[in-house]
């Protein structure tokens, strides 16, 4: 398929994996047209089909989407728009090993700064679904780290601050899922955005890149 | 106005003469990780290999429609042919020249090598121009590129050791820079031979490192020999702030600068007094790469705007920048081209 052609059936490229770790190094892109999401690459590599398939359901199954009976696509429930929640989201789906999944139970994640643990437990609250953030295990003020937290999610979430322990999402609405995407990222922002940055510099031709600039 | 065909247009506009529609060509490289899939042509290979370096340049053409094509993707062939430290990475970085590990100390240690023509790393890119020469006929307008001294110092002395040099011992740089020029002369001689229409001389004197009056003393003159002495038109290419040096590009006879997002267009084109043409300058790190295609139209729109003859992005695109942002700005210069009632 033709550059024009992916613009115009499948939409706007939302993120861009440039190697898949899984195969052969491919290109992975996650475009939207609407509420379809398609996972596409330019590839023509022997297998590439079925490979699109499998992160396409590696989404459905870490992200709560719906898959849709057309090869590549799935659809985005409403409120599930929320775009950085998803290009992790992809980029886990096509960078983690197929067979990985996410611990079911309660949402839980170390602490990468001091020894806490943190805990989320999502809650119905009048018309509103917020989302409790509590700590496990020793520290003097594990309420700055739950602070921080709460500003990742807002952060990386588009998330609302309901209060120092409590957060909601834009639709009010219950998404587990992407708790659980976020909440590694959230717990320790100015390392992710050193990862970004890391990320985006990787490729570029510049000044800095050559080793040309001060 | 009749439609030029796309080597008319880039010549024209080279020339500040009028065109049917301002070209979008890219002097220095469009490659990205997609096209690379596209054709089965990935990074590294893709610069060592003349038929994937041909099949994924043509993507510049085939599926963005730009006006030229640009074969020589990075910046660091010749320096892999004079024996430079090479670092190839993979597909979604650039290959570099480790500068820290420096293969010459002074002026006197620069030496063609009797095999640099035939090197592997500087035969792909000339190979590759008679390939497309031959694909796409006359037509369509073939860019080649050949490093400057300046650039070329960098890679074989080191940023710093040079740098310093610069102040030390002013006249041991002019002669170690004469002496590099050598290598600009001869790849940028054989890609002509080989079929380029048009060179590009990246000389990275940066506004980042250096002022402008290193500018004029150090480049200015071997810059217009070289425009003098080449049969194809130059485009002089400079990375970064580099407003305060582009009077004294324009006397340099070169027939256009490519010129980076940190200069406005409008202060460029004040700036240069129609002595020059002007390619760019499109930003790469953040409207290319990770903002949405009205941005991208945007920005072309600024530099039609102010004038800008040629549109490009600022330099070589970042690997991972969207197809979708190329597209546009073929479409952005259809847009402005509509709502100017001018096609």
């Amino acid at each position: 398929m033709r550059v024009f052609e992916v613009r115009e059936h499948y939409g706007n490229c939302l993120e861009l994996v440039s190697m898949d770790p899984n195969f052969h190094n491919v290109t992975v892109g996650l475009f939207i047209k609407n509420d379809i999401l398609t996972v596409w690459s330019y590839s023509k590599k022997e297998g590439i089909e079925s490979r699109l398939n499998t992160i396409r359901d590696k989404m459905v199954e870490l992200g709560g989407l719906k898959s849709i009976d057309e090869d590549f696509k799935l659809k985005l429930p409403k409120g599930y728009f929320i775009e950085r929640p998803l290009r992790f989201l992809f980029t886990q789906a096509v960078e983690k090993d197929p067979g990985f999944k996410f611990d079911t139970g309660p949402i839980t994640a170390s602490d990468n700064k001091t020894k806490l643990s943190f805990i989320i437990q999502g809650q119905k609250q009048n018309d509103n679904y917020a989302y409790f953030v509590s700590t496990k295990g020793e520290h003097e003020r594990p309420f700055i780290r739950i602070r921080a937290v709460i500003g990742g999610f807002v952060k990386y979430g588009e998330c609302i601050k309901l209060s120092d322990e409590s957060f909601c999402f834009k639709d009010k609405k219950q998404h587990d899922e992407y708790v659980r995407i976020l909440l590694p990222y959230a717990r320790n922002v100015s390392a992710v955005e050193n990862m970004i940055n890391a990320s985006e510099q990787a490729g570029q031709m510049n000044t800095q890149t050559l080793g040309f600039s001060q | 106005m009749k439609t030029m065909t796309k080597k008319e247009r880039v010549f024209n506009a080279l020339n500040r003469q009028e065109v049917d529609r301002p070209p979008v060509a890219n002097p220095t490289s469009v490659a990205t990780v997609e096209m690379m899939d596209l054709v089965d042509a990935p990074f590294p290979e893709a610069c060592r290999s003349a038929e994937l370096n041909a099949r994924l340049a043509a993507t510049e053409i085939t599926e963005f429609d730009f006006d030229a094509i640009a074969p020589y993707f990075s910046i660091i062939q010749e320096s892999s042919a004079i024996g430079c430290d090479m670092q190839w990475e993979q597909k979604d970085n650039w290959p570099t020249v480790r500068m820290s590990n420096p293969i010459w100390q002074s002026a006197s240690d620069v030496k063609v090598p009797k095999d640099f023509l035939e090197h592997k790393d500087t035969k792909v890119i000339i190979d590759s121009i008679k390939i497309l020469r031959k694909e796409f006929g006359n037509d369509i307008p073939i860019i080649g590129k050949t490093m400057g001294p300046w650039t070329l110092a960098y890679h074989v002395f080191g940023v710093e050791k040079f740098l310093l040099g610069t102040i030390d011992n002013p006249s041991e740089t002019m002669l170690a820079l004469e002496k590099l020029k050598e290598f600009t002369y001869l790849f940028g001689e054989a890609q002509i031979d080989a079929g380029a229409d048009i060179l590009t001389v990246p000389d990275h004197a940066t506004g980042d490192l250096v002022s402008g009056q290193y500018y004029k003393t150090f480049l200015q003159e071997l810059h217009t020999e070289m425009a003098e002495n080449f049969k194809v038109p130059l485009i002089l290419h400079i990375c970064g702030r580099t407003v305060d040096r582009m009077p004294a590009i324009s006397e340099t006879g070169m027939h256009a600068f490519h010129f980076d997002s940190k200069n406005k267009p409008e202060e460029a084109m004040n700036a240069v007094q129609n002595k020059i043409a002007l390619v760019g300058n499109i930003n790469n790190p953040e409207t290319l790469y990770s903002k949405n295609t009205t941005e991208v139209k945007k920005e072309v729109f600024e530099c039609l705007n102010a004038g800008v003859q040629i549109i490009a992005p600022e330099c070589a695109i970042p690997l991972k920048t969207k197809s979708e942002n190329l597209i546009a700005i073929t479409e952005g210069v259809s847009d402005w081209l509509s709502e100017h009632n001018k096609n």
